[in-house]
């Protein structure tokens, strides 16, 4: 690698390192065998930086010369960072270069809009076309797709990539209109059900395309919409255009950030617990007004996570015999993950399970105790003392939490 | 019942522990009459032949694969205990999570699981220079079959070898050989992506979400010195607080 492009490198990684996504799983299983370069997995994570987040992909943008002017966006018009521009054919090196030494599980390519959406479009295009057909490339592909480019191109762009996705930045057209001023909420919508149309129909005619579906960012604390709104976005953005995920972005601070931004940026515990309602929506059977309501003023709880303080509201719902309990309202239980109901339900058809073995199911027992019953065990007082909540606080600690790769 | 001691290979013996087993078990030898050892290349292999081919649940099998390549001397034992009372009609034992034996070995098993997943992501090739890509890698447990059709998967048309203190893998695009342990010095010890690579991972840190707590948990320090992109995080933390002033005093003055 010259010294040039390694510049280049810097400049474009760094523009493109505030889109949270980082997944490189749910593509179909492929092995390039002998004739190729690559595989896909259940997601890799071959780093983390010392923020605590996940390097999977190659995350860069082919340009950070940009013409609209977001004022949460780095590489918005307006700002002074330095612009750099791959040619495809250095993405495309730095690409195998990486994968072949085994530091990526493949490419995010993503780019500022330069000359029209439909010519940034299609050099994006051609990157994944030229490593799939010239290269033989079967790693995993990222495509950043511009709403505003045309239908031919977005429909050759979900052949090469595994998975597509459009930002959808600010959950309302009013704060689009004070943020990005250039973008057009009906636009981004539109664009994804176009999508969504793809991706059934080519599922329907066992074709490929983007065959790990679309996902989405929302910038988290720039704008007054409150987690609840989030949330009842999500869950729409879920329902009407079966999105694989939506990832929630904290702005953070950014070198010559626009004067319209608030200038402290929100705590990254507020994202953390945005991306577990997130996680309740889809796998623990939680509808979007169950969140909503268990939020003080819109804002989900920062000291407790949203099951928690949905259980603590509802503690009539309670407590559940592990035993005996239906798996959807175990889900319900603080402190009990997916996997240890799965395991409880699987065990309790050939044993009784008492205190000691819930203990070998799950390492989150201490908040689960005051909302379940065993032989062993009564929580009755527990359940019912006011201070419950301040009991079950975790003491202060570092967030633990790193990324999102799992589809 | 007089006691017995079984002697199976070094490393991740599935084969010898498979036979020593039915020769217990056609033998009625319960689990605290046994103790084993894992030097049968120095006194002979296990005996062969007249034991009872035994039928398991599949997932008992994979379990058994699984756990054999964990370097615990008392895994052995253990499996051999969860054999027995498979055969003697539990056949259900691994859906009981909750049970201590269980527990036990599914924790062994997630262990192995997880150093092979972490070998899958954190080893770095370098290229010889003729193209030939090398890595040096040291796992916790004796994975390295377990872990190595992922690369032929992956790399099948590459040449390349991975060397580690157990054993090494050699793969010519046809077939996979299996060699000696190696040392750190047989690697290259430069390749021309390193720069670039930690000029990459340098800039897609943000300073302004530092948190090395989450950062260690998914990767810990034992894997650092063989990631040549590690040696920035020092430099990364220390002038992360800095770059965020630098930052939040901008936006103040603008």
């Amino acid at each position: 690698m010259d010294d040039k492009l390694t510049r280049k490198l810097r400049l474009l990684a760094d523009a493109a390192k505030y889109d949270a996504s980082c997944a490189s799983s749910g593509a179909p299983k492929r092995s390039a065998g002998t004739q190729g370069l690559g595989s896909t997995s259940n997601g890799i994570c071959h780093a983390y930086t010392p923020d605590g987040r996940c390097v999977s992909l190659l995350k860069i943008l082919l340009t950070n010369y940009c013409r609209f002017d977001c004022a949460y966006c780095i590489n918005r018009r307006s700002s002074n960072v330095p612009r750099a521009r791959f040619r495809v054919e250095d993405v495309v090196q730095l690409t195998l270069g990486f994968y072949r030494r085994n530091y990526i599980e493949g490419l995010f390519l993503s780019s500022g809009i330069i000359r029209s959406a439909d010519y940034t479009m299609e050099q994006l295009v051609l990157v994944a076309k030229t490593l799939r057909q010239d290269h033989g490339f079967v790693g995993y592909i990222h495509l950043k797709t511009i709403p505003e480019a045309s239908q031919e191109l977005i429909a050759e762009a979900g052949l090469w990539a595994d998975r597509l996705s459009i930002n959808i930045e600010l959950p309302t057209e009013q704060s689009l209109q004070a943020f990005a001023p250039e973008k057009r909420g009906v636009t981004i919508r539109s664009a994804m059900r176009q999508m969504r149309y793809r991706i059934d129909a080519a599922r329907d005619a066992r074709k490929t395309f983007s065959p790990a579906g679309q996902s989405t960012q929302v910038i988290v604390g720039a704008d007054a919409t409150t987690d609840a709104d989030m949330i009842t976005t999500s869950n729409a953005l879920y329902r009407d255009f079966a999105l694989s995920r939506v990832y929630y972005s904290a702005f953070s601070p950014i070198p010559d950030a626009s004067r319209v931004l608030p200038l402290k940026p929100p705590p990254l515990q507020r994202e953390h617990r945005l991306y577990q309602a997130d996680w309740l929506l889809r796998h623990y059977g939680f509808a979007a007004h169950e969140i909503a309501s268990s939020c003080t003023e819109g804002m989900l709880d920062l000291d407790i996570d949203p099951k928690l303080a949905w259980a603590l509201r509802n503690r009539h719902q309670f407590p559940a015999d592990i035993n005996v309990a239906e798996r959807g309202l175990l889900l319900r239980v603080p402190g009990l993950g997916r996997r240890a109901v799965d395991r409880i339900v699987l065990a309790r058809r050939h044993t009784t399970l008492r205190l000691a073995d819930v203990a070998r199911l799950t390492t989150g027992l201490r908040r689960a105790l005051p909302f379940l019953v065993t032989p062993d065990h009564r929580p009755v007082r527990l359940t019912d003392r006011a201070d419950l909540r301040q009991r079950l606080r975790p003491s202060p600690q570092a967030d633990l939490f790193a990324c999102h790769v799992s589809t | 019942m007089p006691r017995q001691h079984v002697e199976v290979g070094p490393r991740a013996d599935v084969d010898g522990f498979r036979r020593a087993v039915r020769l217990l078990i056609a033998r009625d030898v319960p689990p605290d009459h046994v103790t084993w050892g894992e030097e049968a290349s120095l006194v002979g292999a296990a005996p062969d032949g007249d034991g009872t081919p035994l039928v398991l649940p599949r997932a008992v099998v994979e379990l058994i694969e699984r756990v054999a390549c964990h370097s615990n001397p008392e895994r052995y034992a253990l499996l051999y205990q969860l054999v027995w009372r498979v055969h003697r009609g539990e056949r259900a034992l691994l859906e009981v999570a909750s049970d201590p034996l269980v527990h036990r070995l599914q924790r062994l098993s997630q262990a192995v699981q997880r150093d092979i997943h972490k070998m899958h992501a954190f080893l770095r090739f370098r290229d010889a220079g003729d193209g030939h890509l090398v890595a040096w890698f040291e796992p916790e447990h004796h994975i390295l079959a377990a872990a190595a059709q992922f690369f032929i998967d992956r790399f099948g048309a590459l040449v390349w070898s991975i060397i580690t203190p157990r054993g090494s893998l050699h793969w010519d695009r046809e077939k996979l050989v299996c060699g000696p342990p190696g040392r750190r010095c047989d690697v290259p010890p430069d390749d021309a992506f390193e720069a670039g690579w930690r000029g990459y991972y340098e800039s897609v840190f943000n300073p302004a979400r530092a948190n090395p707590q989450a950062m260690r948990l998914h990767m810990p320090k034992k894997y650092w010195r063989n990631m040549p992109e590690t040696a920035a995080i020092p430099d990364l933390l220390r002038s992360a607080q800095r770059r965020v002033a630098v930052m939040m005093q901008d936006g103040e003055e603008a």
